[in-house]
């Protein structure tokens, strides 16, 4: 250690608690003591509700993805479904980053989840300006989940070469311009962007499926505001899990595998915290060997299981880890259809044509029966109709 | 080290014979308290009931096969229990007094997430490995290692070039 350092760190070494703090200790703890075990008596009561709750959860999603349910949002062959932004709010996702800097006079035009207007944003992308649809913007300020979301749908033009680093971004919203560079950064949990841009059905195109994080940077009367989460463009006709994490978690590294048609796939959450604070730049993870498979593309058929074959969870807490999963559909409104705890014998989720968000939430269990929150994982899930379905 | 010492004798007891916290806590408690004092921003309070509630719960407890470690764990989740329940955190800036030696130091710490400035302490201060500061924080060593790269890191950029050594 430097002189520097040491000097500074050292000072700390002067630090000292109270001296009657053993007193406080002696008396017992202060705060609401963890409860006892559960009994077996209430452990039974717990796993029957847990059951139920189960049993109407799972009702409850067949209703919602029964054949004559849902139309199924992707059909191969047909329409080519419209880019997809999905906007998650402090969730880091890896290769592109989008920072705009900028200055908003308008009240309420600053970009951000709180003051940016879901009316009029125009994105410039390349040359050409990419107006966006108010009807797709939907928002979930405080779900019942917790989880924060906002969406909106761009169909983009071709301008692929727009995402590569240096290009310049364009956002306006009220008559108030941003304007950004793309910034590459560590990648994470994702692959190579994959694929050919896809065309569609006016002439344009998407850019080539991958993962992306939009950084929004707004400067306001000095007050810097970052806005960010990823941007994920999906293929048509293909199967593809995107993993996310959240930032609130430190203390786990749940690690969850899914089969589809047999091919196992797995995912882990390390650690984010730090992700979105201050303006703080996402940084390399290192990631443990044979994990990243994240942005593997599967082709599956409607009707195909999807089985959560694993879901521990390598806690560096004490205790253990529950995880939950949670599902719905990941386009505007985001609609949470249901929720499984994963414990217990492998479920097998029904896959029907659609999109689902698989949300899975990790907690960890210390001392005699608390729980503190780890994070979650959200899991994107693209199912077709096979062919002649 | 003495703190690695003190472990392994209370893990031969362990089975047998109750930890002496009394003497745990002269020992442990003023690395603790340091590393809540920093990790909550310089909030001496939060400090000071995390370690003490601490300490009374480990000593309600059947059997801990690693006191100390486990202590640790405990007083950081109540430090951040008090964040999230009370956001005591955000009026810290404001509402903390701290020795005037410590105004440079802790201001720089201060642009550090609170892991971040655990794992600087731990590590730098206390003397802990990284493995054993993961422990002590309940997140994993690949964890603690990437806050200790990004402290130093920001660190390096607000009080100079000079910084801790690995």
């Amino acid at each position: 250690m430097t002189d520097r350092w040491e000097r500074e760190l050292g000072k700390l070494r002067t630090l000292e608690p109270r001296t009657d703090l053993w007193g406080v200790v002696a008396r017992g703890p202060q705060h609401s003591s963890p409860p006892p075990s559960l009994r077996p008596r209430q452990r039974i009561i717990a796993g029957v509700v847990a059951i139920a709750v189960f049993a109407a959860a799972g009702a409850f999603a067949w209703k919602a993805l029964r054949p004559n349910g849902v139309r199924p949002a992707i059909t191969q062959g047909g329409t080519v479904p419209p880019l997809l932004i999905q906007v998650f709010d402090r969730r880091t996702a890896p290769d592109v980053i989008v920072t705009t800097e900028g200055s908003s006079s308008q009240g309420g035009a600053r970009p951000g989840p709180t003051g940016r207007s879901p009316h009029v944003l125009d994105l410039t992308y390349g040359s050409v300006v990419g107006r966006w649809d108010p009807s797709t913007f939907r928002e979930d300020r405080a779900g019942p989940d917790g989880v924060k979301r906002e969406g909106l749908t761009f169909l983009f033009p071709d301008t692929e070469p727009a995402l590569n680093a240096g290009a310049r971004v364009q956002l306006s919203s009220q008559g108030a311009t941003m304007h950004a560079v793309l910034i590459p950064i560590a990648r994470q949990y994702s692959s190579e962007p994959i694929g050919p841009t896809i065309p569609l059905a006016d002439g344009g195109f998407l850019p080539r499926a991958g993962h992306y994080l939009l950084q929004v940077r707004a400067v306001k009367a000095g007050d810097v505001e970052v806005w960010r989460g990823p941007v994920s463009i999906i293929p048509p006709g293909t199967f593809q899990l995107l993993w996310f994490n959240d930032g609130t978690g430190s203390h786990g590294e749940p690690v969850i595998s899914m089969a589809v048609n047999g091919v196992q796939t797995k995912a882990g959450m390390l650690d984010a915290t730090g992700i979105g604070k201050n303006g703080e730049e996402p940084t390399p993870y290192p990631l443990p060997d044979g994990i990243p498979t994240v942005g593997q593309t599967l082709a599956v058929a409607s009707g195909t299981p999807i089985v959560m074959l694993d879901r521990s969870t390598r806690l560096g807490s004490s205790g253990t880890g529950n995880v939950q999963l949670s599902f719905g559909s990941p386009v505007p409104p985001y609609g949470r259809l249901g929720t499984i705890p994963l414990v217990g014998p492998e479920r097998v989720i029904p896959a029907r044509p659609g999109d689902y968000l698989f949300r899975v939430h990790v907690d960890t269990t210390y001392g005699a029966n608390q729980h503190a929150f780890v994070g979650f994982l959200v899991c994107r899930i693209h199912v077709i109709a096979a062919p002649g379905t | 080290m003495i703190v690695a010492q003190i472990e392994r004798g209370l893990l031969t007891v362990d089975r047998t014979d109750a930890p002496d916290y009394e003497r745990l806590f002269r020992e442990e408690s003023g690395g603790l308290f340091r590393a809540l004092f920093v990790f909550t921003g310089g909030r001496r309070d939060i400090a000071e009931d995390a370690t003490a509630e601490a300490f009374a719960r480990a000593m309600t407890q059947e059997r801990l096969r690693d006191p100390v470690a486990w202590i640790y764990r405990t007083a950081f989740r109540l430090a951040v229990d008090a964040h999230r329940h009370e956001h005591r955190f955000a009026a810290a800036v404001e509402t903390t007094v701290e020795p005037p030696e410590l105004h440079d130091l802790m201001g720089a710490l201060r642009h550090l997430s609170p892991n971040q400035r655990a794992v600087v302490l731990l590590h730098h201060l206390e003397g802990f490995t990284l493995e054993e500061t993961a422990t002590r924080m309940g997140i994993a060593a690949s964890t603690a290692r990437v806050h200790l790269h990004r402290a130093r890191t920001k660190l390096r950029r607000l009080l100079g070039d000079e910084e801790p050594s690995a």
